[in-house]
């Protein structure tokens, strides 16, 4: 009875610490798996114990350096190891490992005890901070999104040009630092040139330097981008808007691995990759002249298109939990996920901003969420009515403003406010009361 | 058919990602006619892919599989057991008999191989 209430007051301990804790015997079973340890790798007590510890956690360490083993064998406790587990959905999840042993009065090890910390909000932190992305950070299970992770191997080990094509927001500039990083020159510098937000003799000035005495700064000169990224990857945005003249010294680059600054008569030789991005179908450019052929065909070794949000809207839930999990990073907030009409209202809409609008919505709504889930009261109005309007539009084959239904989700979506409501079905405020005072309606009975 | 398991020691890597030693079985007529063990120094999870590629495997038994990869493997139209644990050998013996299935996991593998 004593060692039951014993054990009772240790399992109480045990749940009540904030890190994840579980203890082997000597065959690598677990025999205690706290509930910390349930939250972090998704699998319950009952589950795990008299499990191999190794069949639950499926760690890196597990083969090259298992941190328990090492205890084991030197005797010493280790503190602060660093480590990846799966959990049980199949994330990886980065955790920092303690282990402790457990002997007997001889001094002999009868158990040992490992904790963990789920450190994945620093390493979130940490990978916006230095914009290093892994295949990891990209989301999605969409067939389109499939096809693009399924090249990234190949893509990735090869050296070859690659042109990305994509509306804004779908996550060009995301794609191409992951294959930077999954690449052989991962340990050179990744620069990126915006084509379109500078003017084109900047532009040019940026990305092959200039020489001394060649601009007004008579002075100095300065290296380009291509001197800088040496070894590295150089990733041209928006290179529709790159100028004729520029264009062509791009292309020697891509040809002979050869320009020269401006105003200089040396040529410069650079090993570099160049990756670029267009909003638009780049061939259509070649097509009308606007943009040289020989230049696309040489960017375009590999062609990888990125889709619109709208036509992997599968994903959406998956990137709203990727996205909640970084903001909560940043915002210190604990948010578990969205409401389930949230998710609908999310999956109506057709974010002609893509991810990148997505991703605005959620900061929004993880900054006004007080609670554990995001409801529909803490999305943005803008995107509320342009989604109300949406439904209008959609529903005004079936039904004109008389309508009671469309009446109740007018005013739903417009969250009560009757000016709103009667925008959405295109009726001045004092009509829109007069038929909801006919039909015995009031703002509060919608709500 | 090409058949690639993960292998630490006598069992299942318990993680595809970081396995050190992969092992392709060739099977005909639900025999083993030949297998060959590759080792990996390199902890990059896209080598393991690649030499799935290279050695066109048709099918991957392993343990833990981040989802990612998972998805990206099944993409390739690589046909993915994952999740299971126990011996390599008996694994082999189960997929050749078609009672080897899916693991979960939630710490149940053990119970799920036939």
């Amino acid at each position: 009875m004593a060692a039951q209430s014993e054990k009772r007051t240790i399992n109480a301990i045990l749940d009540a610490v904030s890190e994840g804790v579980f203890t082997v015997d000597k065959s690598w079973r677990i025999t205690n798996f706290n509930r910390a340890a349930e939250i972090i790798t998704g699998i319950e007590a009952q589950a795990a114990i008299g499990k191999k510890c190794s069949e639950v956690f499926h760690a890196d360490i597990c083969e090259r350096g298992c941190a328990l083993r090492q205890s084991m064998d030197t005797g010493e406790n280790l503190h602060g190891v660093s480590a990846r587990i799966l959990n049980a959905k199949g994330q990886s999840i980065p955790v920092s490992v303690n282990t402790a042993l457990v002997k007997d009065r001889n001094g002999k090890t009868v158990n040992a005890i490992e904790t963990f910390t789920d450190i994945s909000h620093l390493e979130l932190l940490r990978h916006e901070m230095e914009q290093r992305y892994f295949f990891g950070d990209l989301v999605g299970k969409s067939k389109p999104f499939g096809k693009i992770l399924a090249s990234l191997p190949e893509v990735a080990q090869s050296d070859s040009s690659v042109l990305l094509e994509g509306a804004v927001g779908t996550g060009k500039e995301l794609v191409a630092r992951t294959i930077h990083n999954l690449s052989s020159r991962h340990k050179m510098p990744f620069v990126s040139i915006n084509c379109e937000a500078l003017p084109a003799n900047i532009v040019e000035a940026d990305l092959f330097g200039y020489a001394q005495g060649a601009t007004l700064d008579k002075k100095n000169h300065k290296p380009g981008k291509l001197t800088l990224s040496k070894g590295g990857t150089i990733y041209l945005d928006g290179i529709d808007k790159l100028s004729q003249t520029t264009q062509v010294k791009l292309l020697r680059v891509l040809q002979d691995r050869e320009y020269e600054p401006l105003g200089s008569t040396q040529t410069m030789r650079t090993d570099i990759r160049i990756m670029a991005s267009a909003r638009v179908k780049l061939s259509e450019l070649v097509t009308c002249g606007q943009f040289r052929d020989d230049l696309y065909f040489r960017l375009a070794v590999v062609h990888l298109f990125l889709p619109p949000l709208q036509e992997r809207r599968m994903d959406i839930p998956l990137l709203v939990k990727h996205f909640i999990q970084t903001f909560n990073a940043h915002l210190g907030k604990n948010i578990e996920g969205v409401e389930p009409d949230v998710t609908k209202l999310l999956m109506e809409y057709d974010f002609p901003g893509n991810i990148g609008e997505l991703r605005d919505l959620v900061e929004h709504a993880c900054t006004l969420c007080e609670t554990k889930s995001i409801s529909s009261k803490d999305l943005p109005t803008d995107f509320r009515l342009k989604l109300a309007r949406k439904m209008h539009r959609r529903g005004q084959g079936r039904a004109d403003s008389s309508h009671e239904g469309s009446i109740r989700e007018a005013i739903r979506q417009a969250d009560g406010h009757l000016g709103h409501a009667a925008q959405l079905l295109g009726i001045s405020r004092t009509t829109l009361w007069r038929k909801m005072k006919r039909l015995g309606l009031s703002t509060g009975d919608v709500k | 058919m090409k058949i690639a398991i993960p292998r630490f020691g006598e069992e299942v890597g318990p993680c595809f990602g970081h396995s050190a030693t992969i092992t392709i079985f060739t099977i005909r007529r639900k025999k083993v006619i030949d297998h060959v063990d590759f080792s990996l120094q390199s902890q990059e999870a896209l080598d393991r892919v690649r030499l799935l590629r290279d050695q066109q495997v048709d099918v991957l038994i392993c343990g833990g599989l981040q989802d990612v990869l998972e998805e990206m493997l099944r993409s390739r139209g690589i046909e993915v057991i994952s999740w299971v644990t126990g011996k390599v050998d008996e694994l082999i013996e189960l997929f050749m008999q078609g009672r080897l299935k899916h693991g979960v996991a939630k710490g149940e593998a053990g119970e799920n191989h036939g």
